[in-house]
């Protein structure tokens, strides 16, 4: 029982630590599309 | 008229034509909000978890921009000056327009932002907008030769530019050189 228990332990965190890892990995590389405008060109 | 959605270029990688390696991967693609013109590109490391990259890529330095790749003369063409892009004072003045509602002048709710369609020519620049409509039914495109106010939550276009909204991208090529004709653009 104490060995299943710590199985189930092990699975769940590393459940936790992927699902951290691809959160992690889409906010550093998530793009967007911006609008500015710019100081010196561009103007209409 | 090559068109392309925005969202599309991001993630694509930056290809130096000189040694043919890859050297980025596209982030955020900025356009000026009043002129339209593309501005640039800021960039992430290439591999699996790398980060942001400061240098960012003028677009006056873009070779080709295709479905596939961003294409640069060299590994140089990229500012390792990092930002902000030429013409711009700092990038965080730089604001999000996907999710933006779209209003015409004479108070028509247009639809919400989507992508914002590229033209990819000789001075590659955003000429509209793809919209999905309130209910969520459908999509529509709507050509912003013209911009009046770009707050961070509306884009206000021109009540002429209603006339001009197309279903479909394809036929929405023909509908931008209609709406930029010099005798509408003098009606304006």
């Amino acid at each position: 029982m104490s060995v299943l228990w710590w199985l189930l332990l092990a699975v769940v965190v590393a459940v936790a630590v992927m699902v951290a890892l691809v959160l992690v990995y889409r906010a550093r590389r998530s793009g967007s599309v911006l609008a500015s405008r710019p100081t010196d060109q561009g103007s209409r | 008229m090559n068109l392309m959605r925005a969202g599309d270029v991001i993630g694509l990688p930056v290809v130096s034509i000189a040694s043919g390696e890859d050297v980025a991967e596209i982030r955020d693609v900025v356009y000026d909000g009043e002129g339209h013109r593309l501005i640039g590109f800021t960039l992430n490391k290439r591999g699996l978890f790398a980060g942001r990259f400061k240098a960012v890529l003028p677009a006056d330095s873009v070779a080709a921009i295709g479905p596939d790749a961003v294409m640069v003369d060299a590994e140089a063409s990229i500012d390792q000056g990092g930002d902000p892009l030429p013409g711009m004072d700092d990038l965080r003045s730089a604001r999000p327009v996907i999710g933006n509602r779209v209003v015409s002048a004479d108070g028509s709710d247009l639809g919400e932002v989507v992508s914002v369609i590229l033209s990819t020519g000789e001075v590659p620049q955003a000429v509209g907008y793809e919209l999905r409509s309130a209910d969520r039914s459908d999509t529509a495109f709507v050509p912003i030769s013209a911009q009046l106010a770009l707050s961070g939550e509306n884009l206000v276009v021109p009540a002429e530019a209603t006339a001009f909204v197309r279903e479909d991208l394809a036929g929405f090529g023909a509908a931008i050189a209609s709406y930029r004709s010099p005798a509408l653009e003098n009606d304006v």
